[in-house]
């Protein structure tokens, strides 16, 4: 199945966007830990088929927006809808049905490491298949296969099916989890740092499989890297964070929201200096305590 | 007049010092230990309820029942046997003295049954199981498996405490008849081979001395001690802290949370359920 959507500028290119609703609404969220704050004040909203990029150094609570989108962590003030859904005010056993619609790749793969991968990648469908009435059960040759087309999309050969976790490479493992979040084709994708820690072509092929799940179907994601390759090639959209400890005065803690091209012509020296790696004045910073 | 100030601040003395600091130190501990019994009942009143709202998959409650009772058999065996010689050594020690050797079947028996065999049991898999458990499930919510449960609209309480508590709740005590069997096979072929105890008359004491009360106490005990196993061990993995060193401390705060509480656990079922089963008791139904 082909996507509706375009791979570049999919916000600018959708003339109706603004009569859409948003598949994802974060309103005012605040979420802290202890006595530590790591979310002030967060409003943004994800259009449907949208491929968003948050970006932002260590600490500035990335991962934490991340889990809050599906209910993971719950803020201490503010609401997350999930299609018009208000997370906060439903019942565990709604908020459990809405996630069988999202499919989260997390940063270390979180693979189920008891089960192989064909096992893992079919885990979800044997979830949902005990939740379902008994005559629109999968059977295990269906199931099976599902699962074999799954693993040839994100390009591993059959014979890793059989394998654990632990016997494949990182790469390998992070495109296992990413074909175990797309076998049931949800609607919402989430990607925490899904390049982190691998090599330039393993990268290459992982941010690929990010942009041939929307060929597939129509599906929004958003996407937690620090890696601006990634976010410039496969976001249409780009937040960039800042750690609320290192904000001055009233300043909002997201400091750039807009698309990716125009990241680069932006007069915020935190914006340049995070995009093109540079630490500036963060050494004598940190030496300073 | 001189302005050199000879007078002494007003200081707090080093041992009134002392004092607040431990009095705080010993509040800390309570609020934290309230806290903590809290968190455990708030924790086992979420195992019964998914014990009750779903059913769980086979699968998973199959693999538990492998993971605590057939892996469990041979320490288990093992260490039933090793209970029995020892009680046998140190009985005949005392009991040869007072010319007693054939009553030793009884003594030997009845320890075994009603307090070394599920103690001893329960403690050998607070060690093994509860600690494996612990680890596990330190391991998966520190690599955030427990996470992506969740992410996937699966209760991770459902998925992975209930069949490990029913498993053990189901497997302990029969691994605890296991340790008996194997303890009063060990006691007696001691005595018999070692020690040349008249055959017939340590199994004559043994039946008029231990009842099938005594086997039935033995075993609500192991009841009680596989709940209390699987629960705390559940629950210092499930709430493990990042990092190794986490999953390490879940480990051992599971063995050692359990240990005593299977201690505790053990000295109130001792005096509720003789109290309870008194009139019981005086039928002296002998089984063994």
């Amino acid at each position: 199945m082909s996507s509706q959507l375009p791979l570049q500028s999919a916000t600018s290119q959708q003339p109706n966007s603004s009569f859409i609703s948003p598949l994802v609404e974060v309103c005012q969220l605040c979420v802290s830990f202890d006595e530590r704050v790591v979310l002030q004040d967060i409003t943004l909203e994800v259009r449907r088929g949208e491929t968003l990029a948050i970006i932002g150094e260590s600490g500035c609570g990335k991962t934490v927006l991340l889990k809050s989108l599906i209910g993971l962590i719950q803020g201490q003030s503010g609401t997350v809808r999930f299609d018009g859904v208000d997370l906060c005010k439903t019942t565990s056993a709604e908020l459990a049905q809405l996630r069988t619609r999202t499919g989260f790749v997390f940063q270390g793969a979180a693979l189920f490491d008891s089960l192989t991968v064909a096992e893992n990648i079919a885990f979800p469908i044997r979830q949902s298949n005990s939740n379902i009435a008994s005559d629109t059960v999968l059977c295990d040759e269906d199931i099976m296969s599902l699962v074999t087309e799954s693993v040839r999309e994100v390009g591993l050969a059959d014979n890793v099916c059989q394998r654990y976790p632990m016997e494949i490479s990182g790469g390998m493992r992070k495109r296992v989890a990413i074909a175990r979040a797309n076998i049931l084709n949800p609607d919402l994708m989430l990607y925490d740092e899904p390049t982190t820690g691998l090599d330039p072509i393993a990268s290459d092929v992982i941010n690929e499989l990010i942009m041939q799940s929307r060929l597939q179907h129509t599906v929004t994601s958003v996407i937690v890297t620090h890696d601006m390759k990634t976010a410039r090639k496969v976001a249409d959209r780009v937040i960039m964070f800042h750690p609320i400890d290192r904000l001055a005065g009233e300043d909002a803690q997201v400091i750039y929201d807009g698309p990716p091209s125009l990241l680069d012509r932006h007069a915020d020296l935190r914006i340049t200096q995070f995009i093109h790696g540079e630490a500036g004045q963060r050494v004598t910073e940190l030496s300073e305590g | 007049m001189n302005s050199v100030d000879t007078t002494v601040t007003p200081t707090t003395p080093p041992n009134a010092l002392r004092s607040h600091s431990l009095l705080r130190n010993i509040t800390d501990s309570c609020t934290n230990f309230t806290l903590q019994l809290g968190d455990l009942t708030l924790f086992t009143v979420q195992i019964l309820k998914w014990f009750f709202r779903r059913k769980m998959r086979p699968g998973t409650l199959v693999n538990a029942c492998f993971q605590i009772g057939v892996l469990s058999l041979p320490v288990i065996a093992l260490t039933g046997l090793f209970i029995g010689m020892v009680l046998a050594v140190q009985s005949h020690f005392q009991f040869s003295q007072i010319g007693m050797a054939n009553h030793m079947g009884a003594v030997i028996n009845m320890t075994l049954v009603r307090e070394l065999g599920p103690v001893l049991a329960a403690t050998m898999l607070a060690g093994r199981v509860g600690s494996a458990m612990a680890a596990e499930l330190g391991t998966m919510r520190v690599t955030e498996q427990i996470d992506a449960l969740e992410s996937m609209g699966i209760n991770p309480i459902h998925h992975l405490v209930v069949p490990r508590v029913v498993a053990a709740l189901l497997l302990i005590p029969t691994l605890t008849i296991m340790a008996d069997f194997m303890g009063i096979f060990g006691g007696f072929a001691y005595s018999y081979l070692a020690l040349d105890v008249d055959p017939h008359l340590y199994f004559q004491y043994s039946r008029d001395f231990v009842g099938g009360w005594d086997l039935l106490t033995g075993l609500i005990k192991s009841l009680f001690f596989g709940c209390t196993i699987a629960i705390v061990s559940c629950y210092y993995g499930f709430h493990c802290q990042v990092g190794a060193k986490g999953v390490g401390r879940a480990a051992t705060a599971a063995f050692v949370i359990s240990f005593v509480l299977i201690l505790g656990v053990d000295l109130l079922l001792g005096m509720g359920l003789d109290r309870l089963f008194l009139p019981l008791q005086s039928g002296g139904n002998a089984l063994i």
